[in-house]
């Protein structure tokens, strides 16, 4: 970027596999949330390879992969540095969609202008004492640009990822806001009138007076959170000027999920196992796989090439380990299993 | 009794001024008689000009009206109203007095008794406007003399918070501080700090700018270290020691964006690469050394016959001419000479 003289990451968010249309839209979601570095439309066919988005990510300056994919048990995501970097897989035990989260909401307001700048990150709950943990944190670090806080234009920080650990039952939540600024001490007409385009009608008042003091002074939820009031180092949006007293008010848009991260490994999806959450010792028979094939396989130019068996050995092992059963013998081979929406 | 005179006259004032505040609140349109002085107009007798002149005035004036209304600076009480139209009536009831006077003075009565009523009051007044004038300018001699030591003292004040300023200011933290907060951006203001959790991280941010890593291995070295490392690894005592440690290390890197080089393959296949590349680009200028003393003399060569060519061309064209002139009919060529000339 100009201001950092950083590269900028960017990311492909790719589905493995036949997703069903949920998990679709879920690949849809957070393509749009990772905008504006992100491929919105890329086109991915059946035949595609992992290999082949590896190919095509050098020149195009993509470091990072989010791969969806499907089993009976649970959809799986994993997060990967592009040419040579550590792979986390995360399962997903529950998610909803963007859509699901407009319909529960009384005013979902997603305007298409949040998702022209990269969103903030915050991490909560992850010790950096254990090493995946850090691992974990480093790496949704670095999936957005880095923020020259001397340069950066507040108004321009719009949304922000939110991801919370939990350590008793090591299940990360996965949330997404949109931000927004309101001014403080000023009655809830004023407040509308300074922060909206809107003209009010003052059809039914005798007086402008009557339209100052119709709502009383001070909204209702102003009591409640003096810790989200902050002094403004610049201008927010309309009605926010800098260095005035604003509340600042999240709006969830985007996807949610519960996630729990199962594996790290070495390479792109390949290589050692570093992390395993059902312990590396029983996953080891996973491991003598891996390293052989890298070793006797052609040299690509990265050094690196992936078959497709070996990815469908990797799921049809977690089947075998999550279901105790062979896969395609259940009836419905590969079908979702989604849950309730969680609020 | 005296005492009782002084309560109720309080008394009296207090009730005044309580309906003198409730007199303001309801608007001059609704407590005040209609002015009497607006002429009705009679409307059946006036001509279609007059009509329309009257309608146009009407409009004016009830715009003038309205943007008198609402204008804050021309904004009037009540009572000021009240006041207003009192005193035109009074002008108009001094106005008829004078007229009625004079009207009565050239009937022939006089009132003796004015005149030296006005006399004692204008002798009173000047000696009393001039008592009040000494009276104001002490006042404003003693205002400007408290006025010159607030001065002074906070002029002194300001001095000596300038001197401790300035003592602050010649520190090099401060300087240094002074450089770095010199454009606008996300610094936090000094007085609220935000208490955030120990264990809550954001996105990565840019504070300084550092300096870029000052010395980039060459290959061969990174090469080096690659074998080393892998020879460790293959080390049964301490070898899984080294690799995970190395692994996990790799991984953090690589999840913050630096690159790793512990393939040594890779790093062999790139060293090869270089290698072809110089190797080619050093060809690529031998051949070129080596043909352009033999290019240029090619060049010189086309370039002495082209201009061979012009000479000769033109030597002809010479020729020519002068062989033209003696093409005359029964004279073709030279003069050959006598034919009984001693050859």
């Amino acid at each position: 970027s100009h201001e950092t003289g950083e590269k900028i990451p960017r990311s492909f968010v790719i589905g493995r596999g036949k997703l069903p249309v949920l998990l679709r839209n879920l690949e849809q979601d957070l393509r749009k949330l990772m905008l504006p570095h992100t491929a919105l439309h890329l086109k991915e066919s059946g035949k595609n390879t992992l290999k082949d988005f590896v190919h095509v990510a050098g020149p195009l300056g993509v470091s990072h992969f989010v791969i969806l994919s499907n089993t009976k048990n649970a959809p799986y995501m994993k997060v990967v540095r592009s040419p040579h970097g550590p792979t986390m897989t995360f399962k997903v035990h529950d998610f909803c969609l963007a859509a699901d989260v407009a319909r529960a909401l009384l005013r979902y307001r997603a305007p298409p202008s949040i998702f022209k700048n990269p969103p903030l990150v915050v991490l909560n709950g992850f010790n950096p004492a254990e090493a995946h943990l850090k691992l974990v944190t480093i790496m949704f670090q670095n999936i957005f640009p880095v923020i020259d806080v001397k340069k950066v234009k507040l108004s321009l920080c719009q949304r922000v990822l939110l991801l919370n650990y939990d350590k008793d039952t090591k299940v990360i939540d996965f949330r997404h806001y949109a931000i927004s600024a309101q001014p403080v001490g000023v009655s809830r007409g004023i407040r509308k009138l300074v922060q909206r385009t809107k003209i009010p009608d003052l059809r039914t008042l005798n007086d402008v007076s009557e339209f100052v003091t119709k709502s009383g002074y001070g909204s209702e939820s102003e009591a409640e959170n003096e810790s989200s009031r902050v002094t403004l180092p610049q201008d927010y949006g309309r009605g926010n000027p800098a260095s005035q007293q604003s509340a600042v008010k999240l709006h969830e848009i985007g996807p949610r999920m519960t996630l729990q991260l199962v594996k790290v490994e070495e390479g792109l999806c390949s290589g050692a196992v570093m992390f395993h959450e059902y312990g590396i010792e029983e996953n080891k028979k996973k491991n003598k796989k891996k390293e052989e094939p890298v070793d006797d396989m052609d040299v690509d130019m990265d050094g690196e090439e992936q078959h497709e068996e070996e990815e469908e050995d990797d799921d049809a092992d977690y089947y075998r380990q999550e279901v105790g059963e062979e896969p395609g013998e259940g009836k419905r081979n590969f079908t979702l299993l989604r849950q309730v929406p969680c609020f | 009794m005296g005492c009782l005179a002084i309560d109720l006259a309080e008394i009296v004032r207090a009730n005044s001024r309580y309906f003198d505040e409730l007199v303001d609140l309801i608007p001059p349109k609704f407590y005040l008689p209609a002015d009497d002085n607006v002429e009705k107009q009679w409307v059946f007798g006036m001509t279609k000009r007059e009509k329309r002149e009257a309608r146009r005035l009407t409009k004016e004036h009830s715009k003038k009206a309205r943007r008198d209304r609402l204008d804050p600076e021309k904004f009037v009480t009540t009572l000021q109203v009240l006041q207003q139209r009192n005193e035109v009536a009074e002008a108009h009831a001094e106005k008829e007095e004078e007229d009625e006077e004079a009207k009565a003075e050239e009937n022939g009565e006089g009132d003796a008794e004015q005149a030296p009523v006005a006399g004692t009051e204008r002798v009173k007044s000047s000696q009393e406007l001039r008592e009040r004038l000494h009276k104001r300018i002490e006042a404003i001699r003693a205002e400007r003399r408290i006025n010159k030591a607030r001065d002074w003292q906070e002029r002194t004040k300001d001095a000596s918070k300038k001197r401790k300023k300035s003592e602050n200011k010649t520190t090099l933290a401060n300087k240094r501080q002074k450089q770095g907060h010199k454009e606008t951006g996300i610094v936090p203001v000094s007085s609220e700090k935000v208490p955030v959790a120990s264990d809550m991280e954001f996105g990565r941010v840019k504070i300084d700018s550092q300096k870029r890593t000052l010395n980039r291995k060459s290959k061969e070295k990174l090469l080096e270290q690659a074998t080393k490392l892998q020879k460790d690894i293959q080390d049964t005592e301490k070898g899984k020691d080294v690799a995970s440690k190395h692994s996990w290390d790799a991984a953090l890197s690589r999840a913050s964006g630096q690159k790793v080089f512990d393939n040594p393959k890779l790093l062999r296949q790139s060293l090869k690469r270089e290698h072809q590349r110089r190797e080619k680009s050093a060809k690529k200028w031998q051949d070129r050394h080596d043909s352009e003393a033999q290019r240029a003399q090619e060049k010189q060569q086309t370039r002495a016959s082209h201009i061979k060519e012009r000479i000769d061309a033109r030597k002809q064209r010479l020729i020519a001419k002068r062989e033209k002139k003696l093409m005359r009919p029964g004279f073709e060529g030279r003069k050959a000479g006598f034919l009984n000339e001693a050859k």
